[in-house]
């Protein structure tokens, strides 16, 4: 009768140990999830969607001014920008 | 008797559980709330835009830059910051530049004229991609044209740079 209550408390040590190793685990993979979204927090023009309005709005004024005159040649340097960040 | 000293010992563990869950919550926030969002990109866009409309405003090149006559003004850049309502920190030191290059229509290869102002050893550091990238200055260009009081046509080119890795990367 001593035996069998014995086997009993070891299987149940073993669940809480094995319980506590899984809380340990996913606490580490929360806190690794957690360090990468923080090396994302980048702003971004694309992620805000206000790029270019201000420059759009230049270009159509002095398309407007000029009349259009080499417009094609122009827009096909401003189209030609060199981005300096990729 | 047994039965109640189990209870003690399971209540122990129920805190240690307790602690190592909130330590690790505390953890998860102290990690993402400590890390600065990175706006450089962003700053350097609105730096260009506040430069592109300090340059032109309505599609006509600014009076004080270019004369009526076509002639640049070379001083400009001593003024640069109070006719742009712009503030640039310190000096040399100073963790922005701007270039501005002006191109007319009949010779896109050779500026006109250049303007620049700033840290001028920033924008090194835009061509360079190696594994600290993220502590390296982030630059951004712009390009647009205008037209002066003789609707001749000036093609702009803006190169901003903002450093500034100590507000924006950990």
């Amino acid at each position: 009768m001593r035996m069998l209550n014995k086997r009993a408390q070891v299987g149940e040590t073993i669940t809480w140990i094995v319980g506590t190793l899984i809380i340990v685990v996913v606490l580490i993979a929360f806190v690794y999830v957690s360090s990468l979204l923080s090396k994302a927090k980048v702003v971004t023009f694309s992620s805000e969607k206000i790029e270019g309005k201000l420059i759009e709005q230049k270009i159509f004024f002095a398309d407007t001014l000029s009349k259009s005159k080499n417009k094609e040649a122009i827009h096909v340097w401003i189209d030609n920008k060199k981005n300096v960040n990729e | 008797m047994n039965k109640k000293g189990a209870e003690k010992v399971l209540s122990v563990y129920w805190f240690v559980i307790l602690f190592l869950v909130a330590g690790g919550v505390f953890a998860m926030t102290v990690i993402f709330y400590g890390s600065p969002y990175d706006v450089r990109e962003v700053e350097a866009g609105i730096l260009a835009d506040k430069v592109a409309d300090c340059i032109s405003y309505g599609g006509k090149m600014n009076p004080v830059l270019l004369n009526s006559s076509g002639v640049f003004n070379t001083d400009f850049d001593k003024i640069f910051l109070k006719e742009c309502h712009l503030n640039f920190g310190n000096g040399q030191d100073s963790e922005y530049y701007v270039k501005v290059n002006f191109f007319r229509f009949a010779d896109l290869n050779n500026p006109a004229f250049v303007l620049s102002y700033g840290n001028s050893n920033l924008f090194s550091g835009c061509e360079i991609k190696s594994e600290d990238y993220n502590k390296i200055s982030r630059c951004v260009s712009r390009r647009f044209y205008a037209v002066d009081g003789n609707n001749e046509q000036y093609l702009i080119e803006i190169f901003s740079v903002v450093r500034k890795t100590n507000e924006n990367v950990k």
